[in-house]
């Protein structure tokens, strides 16, 4: 037979040697710390707990002419042995026996802290309660009754306290002394329902015959027996009797009531805390609604909710769209202008001007990257947006709102979360999907996730917005983003209600964390982050793929020589071209787009890359248009500058432009400066796509790239979570879906 | 059984989301309160907690994905059938 460990203390429980030991215990942030500095002072040592890297400090105080060591214990919410703080502050509190426990209780948060209260006083040691933070609670309007608090504990001393501001602390230290002469404890703090007390009485009496055991309090012992506590029961399993006496309990209770016996335990706690506040706790009506219940009675309202959030979504492009352009056609200029001014003049300083290496770098490299690049300013403008929504916690609600709608329709109303960070990137939309636990809710999620546009899209849409919509290019934008959620919506209709039809929609519980004002720090973190994946990209999947266009289009497959070819008779002119009329019915039936479509599964980014290599450069080459570097310097400085300015009138702008949605009201919009790009490669591209496209068509082509196959990444990504049928029955069905709505668009569009 | 099995009922009773501070209204007790009393049902298995989304390393990026947003914290019924880990992470993470 095993020897239980000894429950009684052969000396100090403190390594300060000293006669008496008070432990500090209360729950993370309830000021225990403070609590302990003001307590001790500068008579602290700190070191770990035995065999932990979790810290232990211990003080020394004296009060009542006694010297007493303070030992601060980890910050827990409960006694159970769910994690390592909690097991180190409850062995320590039944092994070392301390002369009394202190129980910093956060005062604004009684209600919670009492359930540590609680555990602590059915161990059986002296509790005194410092009731801290009590100035915030009266700040707030919560009253609390000190003496009643401590009659309804059995007159455990309560103190109200500020730890910070030392009140109250006097008054804790005269009452420390009498607890730990009388070590004045209560037999019985909660009552628990008959069923149970009934077997902790039955328990105690085996615990109170067993010598090995008489430093336990019984009650408590027999209390966590029944809560079928391993450790406990580790500790006691010489008493074989008894532990099967608890074993047969535990099943008797369980097998009669239904729940088990640490579910009723538990439950009587929270009844008997719930009796206290009723009693204790006082706090005016208006107290109990907080500034974020206020913002969340309007921001989740059932029915303004998503028309709010759709509103927030077009501010959002309105912002993107408007405030990044003149930044846009700043860096436009930079590339296609002195840039490539400067690569011509390396190029002739090497001997290699008007060579194919020439036009790889100029009209490859710096027409591809550099045409993808420009967008930064855009990206940056929405990951900024975005982090601002995250950061105040407003996102948080937004996917509340629409899993709220997408449940009232009846359809797998959980996931917008995951959707939502699918309008950043769809790979990691499809791997966060991973926080569904239901292997077919994740399917349906990641299949929903390639219709959340995301942010290699946009740089599409802001093209074609500039060319065929001008200033109400963030209209397009918003408008691409909306379908997708509503393509998202529709196919979530038709797998519900068609193929998973007999799965019913769990309902779940969803934490939303308070409106704060968003942190500068974060935000700058989050936007500084996405914008240099979207830097990485250009520099790695984007600059590849544009030299292997070029190379394509260098190639002559019908007639010309290399780098000497009419794009048309080049390989990647001839292969696109194989494909192009399937989409003539969509009235994008030209090699150059179906080209791009084709590119563009590579990244979507790479759709710029190879319009511009096409459009412009079938249009016209590009030449060197003067090297001067002083000249070239003061231009961009001096473009910035009006870029900066322009920056300003937008942002001033989206005020009357959101105000003119009102019907009847318009308000003139201000008009600084204004600048002409036409030189710029984007601006080129614009013509280009003015000439080659309609509106109708235009609109098209962005309805198919917005819904078609999404990257190769995002498509490997498919098939590496759900396998190789559901990734091609993916790439299928948007295939089908982006093929159908720009051929609706187009045809309708062309009937009106 | 009184509060504690509310709270489990109230699962089991939605219609469709709600937050927990709504629920909190609703069976009148504070939102610190409830989320202990929920961790007591995730713990029990009887409701599982989600919302810390994986990233992945696709695109090389050293310190994770940018673009996985902090989500919110999520609880949902364990429907019948369906096995669940106690979670205690949340708990291992308040110490």
């Amino acid at each position: 037979m095993a020897a239980v460990k000894s429950c009684h203390s052969t000396g100090p429980a403190n390594s300060l040697a000293l006669d008496f030991t008070i432990a500090l215990a209360g729950n993370p942030n309830a000021g225990k710390s403070t609590i302990f500095n003001a307590l001790t002072g500068s008579h602290q040592h700190v070191g770990n707990w035995p065999g932990k890297t979790v810290e232990k400090k211990e003080g020394k105080l004296t009060a009542g002419g006694k010297d007493i060591a303070i030992v601060d214990l980890p910050g827990t919410y409960s006694l159970t042995a769910f994690s390592m703080e909690e097991l180190i502050a409850r062995d320590f509190l039944i092994d070392s026996h301390p002369d009394a426990v202190i129980a910093v209780v956060d005062a604004t948060n009684l209600e919670r802290n009492l359930y540590l209260v609680i555990q602590l006083i059915e161990t059986g040691l002296p509790v005194i309660i410092a009731l801290n933070m009590s100035d915030i609670a009266s700040q707030r309007g919560i009253q609390i009754d000190p003496d009643q608090l401590s009659k309804k504990l059995f007159n455990m001393p309560v103190i109200p306290t500020v730890g910070y501001r030392q009140h109250g602390l006097d008054k804790l230290r005269r009452a420390i002394e009498p607890v730990i002469s009388t070590r004045t404890t209560s037999k019985i703090i909660t009552h628990f329902d008959p069923v149970i007390e009934t077997e902790i009485q039955s328990l105690q009496a085996f615990i109170d015959n067993d010598v090995e055991l008489a430093g336990y309090s019984s009650r408590w012992l027999a209390i966590k027996l029944l809560e079928n506590d391993e450790t406990i029961f580790e500790r006691v399993r010489h008493n074989t009797p008894m532990v099967e006496a608890a074993r047969y309990a535990i099943h008797t209770i369980t097998e009669t009531t239904g729940d088990e016996p640490d579910t009723w335990i538990a439950d009587g706690r929270y009844g008997f805390i719930e009796s206290i506040a009723k009693d204790v706790i006082r706090r005016p009506v208006d107290s109990q609604i907080s500034v974020s219940d206020r913002l969340d009675r309007i921001l989740t309202h059932r029915i303004w909710g998503v028309p709010i959030f759709l509103f927030f979504m077009w501010l959002v492009f309105q912002f993107t769209a408007n405030v990044s352009a003149p930044y846009l056609d700043w860096i436009d200029g930079v590339v296609s202008g002195p840039f490539t001014n400067w690569s011509f003049s390396l190029m002739t300083l090497l001997g290699l001007s008007g060579s194919w290496i020439e036009a790889l770098l100029v009209d490859g490299i710096i027409a591809g990257v550099g045409g993808v690049l420009v967008f930064v300013p855009v990206l940056f403008s929405l990951y900024f947006a975005i982090a601002i929504m995250e950061d105040s916690g407003y996102m948080a609600r937004a996917a509340f709102v629409m899993d709220r709608f997408m449940s009232a329709l009846g359809l797998h109303g959980k996931s917008f979360l995951p959707l939502l960070v699918g309008f950043g990137c769809t790979v990691p939309a499809i791997y966060a999907t991973r926080t569904l636990d239901n292997h077919t809710d994740r399917k349906i999620t990641a299949f929903l996730a390639t219709f959340m546009s995301c942010g290699a899209r946009l740089p599409v849409y802001m093209i074609f917005g500039a060319a065929f919509f001008g200033s109400a290019s963030g209209n397009l934008v918003f408008a691409m983003y909306l379908t997708g959620i509503g393509v998202a919506i529709l196919t979530s209709l038709v797998m519900t209600r068609l193929i998973y039809r007999d799965k019913p929609v769990p309902p779940f519980v969803m934490e939303l964390p308070p409106y704060r004002v968003p942190n500068a720090r974060t935000v700058a973190i989050t936007v500084r982050e996405r914008s240099m994946a979207f830097i990485r990209k250009a520099g790695t999947i984007i600059l590849i793929a544009s030299i292997i266009i070029w190379l394509l289009m260098a190639i002559p497959l019908t007639g010309g020589g290399f780098n000497d070819v009419e794009p048309e008779q080049s390989a990647f002119g001839t292969l696109s071209k194989v494909s192009a009329p399937v989409f003539a019915p969509a009235g994008f039936g030209d090699w150059e787009s179906t080209g791009a479509l084709v590119t563009g599964f590579v990244a979507k980014e790479v759709i710029i890359s190879t319009l511009t290599q096409t459009y412009v450069g079938a249009e016209q080459s590009t030449e060197p248009t003067g090297t001067n570097v002083v000249d070239n310097t003061v231009e961009i400085g001096r473009s910035l500058g009006e870029a900066t300015v322009l920056t300003l009138q937008a942002v001033v702008n989206i005020v009357p432009r959101t105000v003119n949605l009102i019907p009847g009201v318009s308000i003139p919009e201000a008009a600084l400066v204004s600048v002409d790009a036409s030189g710029s490669d984007d601006a080129r591209l614009e013509t280009a796509l003015s000439r080659n496209f309609t509106p109708l068509s235009a609109l098209a082509f962005n309805v198919f790239i917005l819904l078609y196959v999404p990257c190769m990444s995002a498509t490997a990504a498919m098939r590496h979570e759900f396998g190789a049928g559901w990734m091609w029955k993916q790439v299928a069905y948007t295939f089908a879906v982006a093929w159908l709505s720009a051929v609706l668009v187009f045809q309708i569009g062309g009937l009106l | 059984m009184s509060a504690l099995r509310d709270v489990l009922t109230a699962f089991e009773q939605s219609s469709g989301p709600i937050s927990l501070q709504r629920l909190a209204q609703q069976l009148d007790i504070s939102p610190p309160v409830l989320e202990d009393m929920i961790h007591f049902w995730v713990r029990k298995g009887k409701v599982r907690e989600t919302g810390d989304a994986e990233t992945c390393n696709t695109c090389g990026s050293v310190r994770g994905c940018p673009f996985v947003m902090n989500l919110p914290r999520r609880f949902e019924l364990v429907r019948d059938g369906e096995t669940t880990a106690p979670h205690c992470h949340h708990l291992l993470n308040q110490g």
